[in-house]
C-alpha cells in the first residue's frame, strides 16, 4: 500500500498511521504524539476547513483538530 | 501542608470539581485553556486547601498556562495531586497520571462520569494502576462522599522521591523544559525523536492494556455531532458566527435589553434619585452637597448603572457560547484566516472575551503555544469593543441615529476586529513573527446550558459590574465633580464665576482633537476620565451637561452643551473611544504579563491608530455631507488601493515555521 501525508488524505476514509516525520519541531511532535498519533493507529478525516487549511480527524473515540501543517507530518497508509 | 493539587488535561472538569470543593466560583468553560492561573482556597467540606491548575497532557509543558502547572507540580513535592480524569477521554488523560506515578507523587485519581454509556470496572483499574481510583460527577456534591471518605484518610508526609531520573529521560525526549533543570546542551540529544516516540508509544500500550483489562468500553466519540455538519460547513459556518452575532446584538442592545435599561434607568431617576435630592432639601442640606448628589452620583453613576441589564446580557451570551463547545468549532473555522495574519484559532477565545472585559481577555492569552503569539492576542483584546464602551455607543449612537444605531454598533464592533486583524498583520510581519504554534486541539462534545451555571456566573458578572461602579466609577464620578466645579484658585465655579479645572485643562487639549470633529472641552475631559475606565465616559458627559440619565442623549444635539456633537463628530467620538488607550486595569495586566515595553507600545499605538481612524471616519463623513456618495465611494475605493499596496510591500516570503528544513 502507498504511503501518503495526512494532509491528502480523503475524508471519511479510515487510514492508518505509518510513522511521525522526524524533521518537525519536537514540541509539535510531542503533542501529535501525546494525543496518539502514532504509529499503527486508526485515522479518519471527518471534515475540513473552508480554505482547507485545518483538518478534524477522529482518532481513538476523539475528533482532534490540527493544521494541514501539522498533518504534513503524519505518514498514512490505507 | 495539608494541600491537594487538582491535576489533569484541559476540559476534563477541572475547575468544576474545584468549585464544587471549595464553593468558590472559579470561570468553567467548554473549551481548551479556560483556566491560565492557579486558585488556591480551603475546602467548606474538608481540612485541606485545594489548587486549581490550568490543564496540561504530560509533564511536558508547551504553553505559558502548562509551564505555570509543570512548575507548581515539581516545586510542591509534598502536596497530593488528584488526577482528574474524564471518563469520555480516559485514555489520553491517564498519560499524564502514568507520568505523575512515574514521577513518586503521592497522586489520587478521580474520573469524571461525564458520558453515561461507558463502562469501566474501577477496582480492577485502581489495581492496576496501584493508586485510589474515586469516581464521581464534578458537579454534584452527592456523587463526593467516596472521595471524602478517601480525602479524610490521606496521609501527609514527606516524601524522598529522587526525581532527577525521570528529568534525564524527559530530556532525552527533547523537552527542552527539563533540558534547562538539568544544564544539558544540544549535543547530547540527538536521538530525542524516537526516544520520545518509544517513551509514549510505551506509556500508551501499557495504558490500553491497563483499559483492557478494565473493561473499559466507549462506544461514543468525543466531539462528534450529527450537527456540525451544518455548523462546520465550509459555506454555512461563517454566515451561522454572523447571525448568532446579530442575534445577541439584538437582544443586547434593543428589544430586551433596551427595554430593561429604560426601566432601570426610570427606577434611579424618578423613584430614587428625587426622592433623595427632596429629601436632602428638606433637611437643609448645602446647595453644594446637593449639587453633587445630583449631579455627580444620581446622573453621573447612575448613567451608567442603567446599562446593568445590557452587561449582564453580553455575559450571559458569551457565557452560553462558551458553555455550549461553540467556541471550539468557531476557531476551527477561523484558523485558516488567522493564520494569515500570525493569529491562531485559540486566539478566538481571548478576542470573543475581549467582548466582555479586555482585563479578563488578555490573561486567556497565555493558552497560546508561542511566545509572539500569546502577546499578539494579548495586544489584541482591547481592539475587541468592551461591554464599558457599551454605554458610549448606546448614548451617543441613540442621541442621532435612533433605530438605525443597531447597524452603526453593529459596524463599530466590526471596524474594531479589522483594526484588530489588521495590528496582527503589521505585528506579524516586523516586530512578532510566529514562530511553532500549534492548533492540535480536542473537539469537545456539545453541552446542554446548565441554567444553574449560567445564572451563577451572570450574577456575578453584574456584582463585579455594581461593585465597580461603586468603588471606581463613583469616586471618579465625584472626583470629575469636584474638578468640574472648582477652579484653580480653589473656588465653587458657580459664585465665582471662573473656569473650572476641568474646563481649563480641557481648553488646552481640545484643538489637538478638532481634525477629528470633536473640540468642545467636555468631549476631550471625558476622555481623559475614560483613560481609567471607560465607564466614566458616559457619566462625565452627564456631569458636564449637568443633565439626568435620561436627558444625556437630547444634551448632546445642543451646541450650547458642554459636550455636544454633530452625527459626523459623533461616530468619530464612539470610534476614537472604541480604540484609544485600554483601560488602566488592563494596561497593569499587561504590565504583568507582557511587560513595559509592550503596555507603553499599547497606549501610544493604540493612541495612534484611534487618532488616525476617527479623523478618517470623520473626513469620510464631512465627504459625503459636501460632495455625496459616489464622491465618497470612490475616496474609499482609492484608499483601499494605497492600503493593500503597502499591506503587498510588507508581505516577505519565510522559511516553514513547521519544519527544520525548507518545505513545499
Amino acid at each position: 500500500m502507498k504511503n501518503f501525508f495526512l494532509s491528502d488524505a480523503n475524508l471519511n476514509t479510515q487510514y492508518t498511521i505509518a510513522s511521525i516525520c522526524d524533521n518537525i519541531d519536537i514540541k509539535i511532535k510531542t503533542r501529535l504524539l501525546e494525543f496518539g498519533f502514532f504509529c499503527g493507529q486508526k485515522i479518519i478525516v471527518r471534515n475540513k476547513s473552508l480554505r482547507k487549511g485545518v483538518l478534524l480527524v477522529e482518532l481513538k473515540n476523539q475528533m482532534v483538530s490540527l493544521r494541514k501543517e501539522e498533518a504534513s507530518c503524519v505518514v498514512v497508509y490505507g | 501542608m495539608d494541600e491537594i493539587l487538582i491535576v489533569g488535561n484541559p476540559n476534563t472538569g477541572k475547575s468544576t470539581l474545584f468549585n464544587t470543593l471549595t464553593g468558590e466560583k472559579v470561570h468553567t468553560g467548554n473549551f481548551h485553556g479556560v483556566t491560565v492561573s492557579f486558585t488556591k482556597t480551603k475546602s467548606k467540606f474538608t481540612q485541606h486547601t485545594f489548587v486549581d491548575l490550568p490543564g496540561l497532557y504530560s509533564l511536558s509543558p508547551n504553553s505559558y498556562e502548562e509551564k505555570v502547572s509543570v512548575d507548581y507540580i515539581l516545586s510542591h513535592k509534598n502536596s497530593y495531586i488528584i488526577c482528574l480524569c474524564n471518563n469520555q477521554t480516559l485514555r489520553r488523560n491517564l498519560l499524564l497520571a502514568m507520568e505523575l506515578i512515574k514521577l513518586g507523587r503521592k497522586i489520587l485519581i478521580v474520573v469524571n462520569e461525564v458520558g453515561n454509556d461507558i463502562s469501566l470496572d474501577y477496582n480492577k483499574l485502581q489495581e492496576k494502576l496501584g493508586v485510589t481510583v474515586v469516581n464521581l460527577k464534578a458537579n454534584k456534591l452527592k456523587s463526593f462522599n467516596r472521595l471524602f471518605d478517601v480525602l479524610n484518610k490521606l496521609e501527609f508526609t514527606n516524601i524522598n522521591s529522587n526525581e532527577i531520573d525521570f528529568y534525564k529521560i524527559k530530556a532525552l525526549c527533547g523537552c527542552e523544559y527539563y533540558r534547562k533543570l538539568l544544564n544539558l546542551n544540544d549535543s547530547i540529544l540527538q536521538e530525542n525523536h524516537k526516544n520520545l516516540e518509544n517513551y509514549i508509544k510505551l506509556n500508551y500500550e501499557q495504558i490500553d492494556n491497563i483499559l483492557t483489562y478494565c473493561e473499559y468500553k466507549s462506544k461514543k466519540i468525543v466531539g462528534k455531532s450529527k450537527i456540525d455538519k451544518i455548523i462546520l460547513n465550509k459555506y454555512l459556518c461563517l454566515p451561522i458566527f454572523f447571525c448568532i452575532l446579530f442575534i445577541i446584538f439584538y437582544l443586547t442592545f434593543f428589544s430586551v435589553g433596551k427595554f430593561l435599561s429604560d426601566n432601570l434607568r426610570y427606577l434611579i431617576q424618578n423613584i430614587i434619585g428625587e426622592n433623595v435630592v427632596n429629601f436632602l432639601y428638606n433637611q437643609n442640606v448645602p446647595d453644594f452637597l446637593i449639587a453633587l448628589t445630583r449631579d455627580g452620583i444620581f446622573n453621573g453613576v447612575g448613567s451608567v448603572v442603567s446599562f446593568l441589564p445590557q452587561v449582564v446580557m453580553l455575559f450571559l451570551f458569551l457565557d452560553i457560547l462558551e458553555q455550549t463547545g461553540y467556541i471550539s468549532r468557531l476557531a476551527f473555522c477561523l484558523d485558516d484566516t488567522l493564520k494569515n495574519v500570525g493569529l491562531s484559532g485559540r486566539s478566538v477565545y481571548t478576542l470573543i472575551m475581549g467582548f466582555g472585559c479586555s482585563t479578563t481577555a488578555s490573561l486567556t492569552a497565555r493558552n497560546m503555544s508561542d511566545k509572539n503569539a500569546k502577546i499578539k492576542t494579548a495586544l489584541l483584546s482591547p481592539y475587541m469593543s468592551c461591554s464599558a464602551k457599551l454605554p458610549v455607543y448606546a448614548v451617543i449612537g441613540g442621541a442621532f441615529f435612533g433605530a438605525q444605531n443597531i447597524l452603526i454598533i453593529a459596524l463599530i464592533y466590526i471596524l474594531g476586529v479589522i483594526i484588530a486583524l489588521l495590528m496582527s498583520l503589521f505585528l506579524e510581519k516586523s516586530k512578532l513573527p510566529s514562530n511553532n504554534q500549534t492548533f492540535i486541539m480536542e473537539f469537545p462534545s456539545y453541552q446542554k446550558v446548565s441554567i444553574k451555571h449560567t445564572l451563577s456566573y451572570t450574577l456575578q458578572s453584574a456584582l463585579s459590574f455594581l461593585v465597580r461602579i461603586g468603588s471606581v466609577i463613583l469616586s471618579l464620578s465625584i472626583v470629575v465633580w469636584l474638578l468640574q466645579n472648582i477652579s484653580f484658585s480653589l473656588t465653587y465655579v458657580k459664585f465665582s464665576g471662573q473656569k473650572s479645572i476641568l474646563q481649563t485643562l480641557g481648553e488646552i487639549l481640545a484643538p489637538v482633537f478638532s481634525p477629528l470633529g470633536f473640540s468642545s472641552w467636555g468631549a476631550v475631559s471625558a476622555l481623559m476620565a475614560g483613560l481609567v475606565a471607560k465607564e466614566v465616559i458616559v457619566s462625565s458627559i452627564a456631569i458636564f451637561n449637568g443633565v439626568n440619565t435620561s436627558s444625556i442623549a437630547e444634551s448632546i444635539v445642543f451646541a450650547s452643551s458642554a459636550v455636544h456633537f454633530t452625527p459626523a463628530s459623533a461616530i468619530s467620538f464612539m470610534v476614537f473611544c472604541l480604540l484609544y488607550c485600554p483601560c488602566i486595569s488592563t494596561l497593569v495586566t499587561f504590565k504583568k504579563e507582557l511587560g513595559t515595553k509592550w503596555t507603553v507600545f499599547s497606549i501610544i499605538s493604540q493612541f495612534l491608530i484611534a487618532y488616525i481612524t476617527s479623523m478618517f471616519t470623520y473626513t469620510l463623513f464631512k465627504i459625503t455631507e459636501l460632495f455625496g456618495y459616489v464622491t465618497t465611494v470612490i475616496c474609499v475605493i482609492i484608499f483601499i488601493i494605497l492600503f493593500y499596496s503597502l499591506i503587498h510591500c510588507l508581505k516577505r516570503k519565510k522559511n516553514c515555521a513547521y519544519c527544520n528544513k525548507k518545505c513545499k
